[in-house]
């Protein structure tokens, strides 16, 4: 019982710890030659063994499917086929992958069909010298660890033991390092990021029309209670709403949130569900105008507590 | 007219450019560089910089993240389509045969060297003690290895494995090739990449190595084979065992940066030890597949003691004159003495 009691007293505890700021998916930024830095999301260690795992699968089935053709073929004798059999296994090594990822830019086959691919850390093109770095490391950083834990422990204890160190420097260095990187990625300077995927929404501000802006007049005092961080919780709001328009939910929301902002900025009108929407987009508009205004004039304001924006936060 | 935000209209001009480069982009990954059309080709560039461009300018003035977000990934994806590597396979292979492997080895000198010492050492050493006491020998070498030779087996069987009695078809010997050469890669490689943990894999390798040279040698002397053993060990060793040697020694020199990175970071060492371990890397395994070739095909059908010696030491003379003469044109490197061929 009174275990139980510690262990309950214990949990909440450990489920109110706040979580670090700031503490969103790993990003690496690249700086190209062009001088404008990029930000790229960060491949997670799940989507790469998976790739891995893709690659591995089309390597054994393609060295498999050969031999298979040979052997029903029958063109060559049963010597020559051990050794042509072999050299496919070595060929579907390190090879494939230096050999693709030259060739495709940064991704094997695998890499292309869970979108990642390899880019340079350093902002210049990708390099041969670091295509081969990576991949000849591949060898001993993956291939190896994972051929022993499949096939088991084998050998002798020392052998045993050192195998198990390496599996675990293999595998923390990845989980720590800020870019995911493995120790052939180090070496050659490359990372691993998700394959970036242009994506134009459309302008929240575009579809508002002149009758609502003309019917919704908001004053320079009413304005200046927010700031970019709540223009983007709104924008993004309003941009869920488009596939889901009819949905009763969706409609309450809104008509409450547009019930706390009038509240806030002290807008003194009551407004039917039906205007709700209007209202909130016409907001939205003099909102965005008076702080792009303001961040033009040197005042950027990244929340409602006026808090100075930092030149990475508006990246994301 | 118009739009009334100044980001809104930002975006209204330029909107076109972006969707006409994302999809030169798209074109260009889905096809290849290659064959974008004329315009295509030369409009990419351009537009590339003027989207980085809009980048920084949005970065700026807009608080439209959806903008912000799709120019991102636009350039993103745009950068890497412009900074592709494009060279050809060709290329590549030709500049490194000629230029950037041999001024790699040059360079590379002292921890070739320091290989070459240890693998001296073990073999030394092991010789003594085999030498002293035959049991040792089935310390230093494996089983499957050793196929029958060993301190028990007769003069006459000995002499039977290095004169390759009963000489085999050739279609085998390509098999026993391919086998070798895949095994001894794999030395290689694990000599080269686990020199990464402070030098002492690969140091333990070059001193087993060694060991097991040290053993069969040892045994050999005893039954007064010595001399048609170092024969039968030539026509590949040389070129293995050097191979084993550059490839170890591409290995200290990164576990070397590990251990004493210097004033920069221990990254940052490695990348640099890198540059040229690689090389050494890729050297031993054009020079493994030539000693599996020796190995399979060569010591099986030439058999004359100093047709092997010729062929072997003929090899190593090859190494040493590729190593210390291509790639000279760029000058001021130093001579190649301490190549341990």
């Amino acid at each position: 019982m009174a275990r139980w009691r510690r262990g309950g007293r214990s949990n909440p505890g450990a489920k109110a710890r706040p979580r670090p700021l700031g503490e969103g998916p790993k990003r690496l930024t690249l700086a190209p030659p062009e001088g404008v830095p990029l930000h790229l999301d960060v491949a997670g260690l799940a989507a790469r063994f998976g790739a891995q795992f893709v690659d591995f699968v089309i390597t054994t089935a393609a060295t498999i499917g050969i031999i298979l053709a040979l052997l029903f073929a029958n063109l060559v004798s049963g010597a020559a086929f051990t050794a042509i059999a072999t050299l496919l296994v070595l060929v579907f090594g390190t090879p494939y992958y230096v050999i693709s990822e030259l060739l495709m830019n940064g991704r094997t086959p695998g890499k292309k069909m869970l979108g990642l691919r390899v880019v340079s850390k350093d902002g210049s093109g990708l390099s041969t010298h670091q295509v081969v770095v990576r991949n000849l490391t591949k060898e001993v950083e993956v291939f190896l660890p994972a051929a022993f834990l499949l096939g088991g422990g084998e050998g002798s204890l020392w052998l045993n033991g050192f195998m198990l160190v390496w599996l675990v420097v293999v595998i923390a260095v990845p989980i720590r390092n800020k870019a995911n990187q493995r120790i052939g990625d180090l070496i050659a300077d490359t990372a691993v990021v998700l394959d970036p995927r242009p994506l134009l929404l459309p302008d929240v501000a575009e579809a508002v029309g002149r009758t609502a802006r003309e019917r919704f007049v908001f004053s320079t005092a009413q304005l200046e209670l927010y700031g970019a961080y709540e223009l983007q919780v709104l924008e993004r709001l309003l941009r869920g709403g488009e596939e889901t328009r009819d949905s009763r939910e969706r409609q309450k929301g809104l008509a409450r949130i547009g019930e706390r902002i009038r509240a806030k900025i002290g807008y003194g009108e009551d407004l039917p569900p039906a205007e709700e929407k209007a209202f909130l987009k016409s907001f939205y508009v003099a909102q965005r105008s008076f702080l792009e205004q303001k961040k033009l004039m040197g005042d950027a304001r990244a929340d409602k507590f006026h808090r100075e924006a930092e030149p990475a936060a508006d990246g994301r | 007219m118009n739009a009334p935000i100044r980001s809104t209209r930002f975006r209204d001009e330029r909107e076109a450019d972006w969707k006409r480069l994302a999809a030169i982009v798209e074109a260009a990954e889905k096809r290849g560089l290659s064959r974008l059309s004329f315009d295509d080709a030369r409009d990419l560039v351009l537009l590339y910089r003027q989207a980085t461009n809009s980048l920084s300018v949005a970065r700026e003035i807009s608080l439209d993240l959806a903008v912000v977000r799709y120019l991102e990934s636009l350039c993103a994806r745009a950068y890497l389509v412009v900074y592709a590597p494009r060279e050809s396979l060709a290329g590549l292979v030709s500049r490194f045969f000629a230029r950037s492997a041999p001024q790699a080895v040059r360079r590379s000198l002292l921890p070739i060297a320091a290989a070459f010492a240890l693998t001296v050492f073990g073999a030394v050493a092991a010789y003594v003690l085999t030498a002293d006491d035959p049991n040792w020998f089935y310390a230093f070498v494996p089983g499957d290895l050793a196929s029958g030779r060993g301190p028990g087996a007769s003069a006459d069987a000995l002499r039977r494995v290095i004169y390759g009695e009963d000489v085999q078809p050739l279609g085998e010997l390509g098999a026993f090739a391919t086998y070798l050469f895949s095994h001894n890669t794999k030395v290689a490689l694990f000599a080269f990449a686990l020199g990464i943990v402070f030098c002492v894999p690969s140091v333990i390798l070059l001193l087993y190595n060694g060991a097991m040279l040290g053993a069969f040698v040892a045994i050999h002397v005893d039954k007064q084979l010595g001399l048609d053993f170092m024969g039968w060990l030539t026509i590949h060793g040389v070129t293995e065992l050097s191979a084993i040697i550059i490839a170890s020694a591409g290995g200290l020199s990164l576990g070397y940066a590990m251990l004493f990175p210097g004033l920069r970071s221990r990254s940052a060492a490695l990348r640099q030890a890198g540059q040229d371990a690689v090389k050494l890397a890729i050297v031993a395994a054009v020079m493994l597949v030539v000693a599996g070739v020796l190995e399979g095909i060569g010591r099986q059908l030439v058999t004359e003691f100093w047709a092997r010696l010729a062929i072997g030491w003929g090899a190593g003379l090859g190494w040493v004159a590729w190593f210390a003469l291509a790639g000279r044109d760029t000058g001021s490197a130093p001579v190649a003495d301490a190549e341990p061929v």
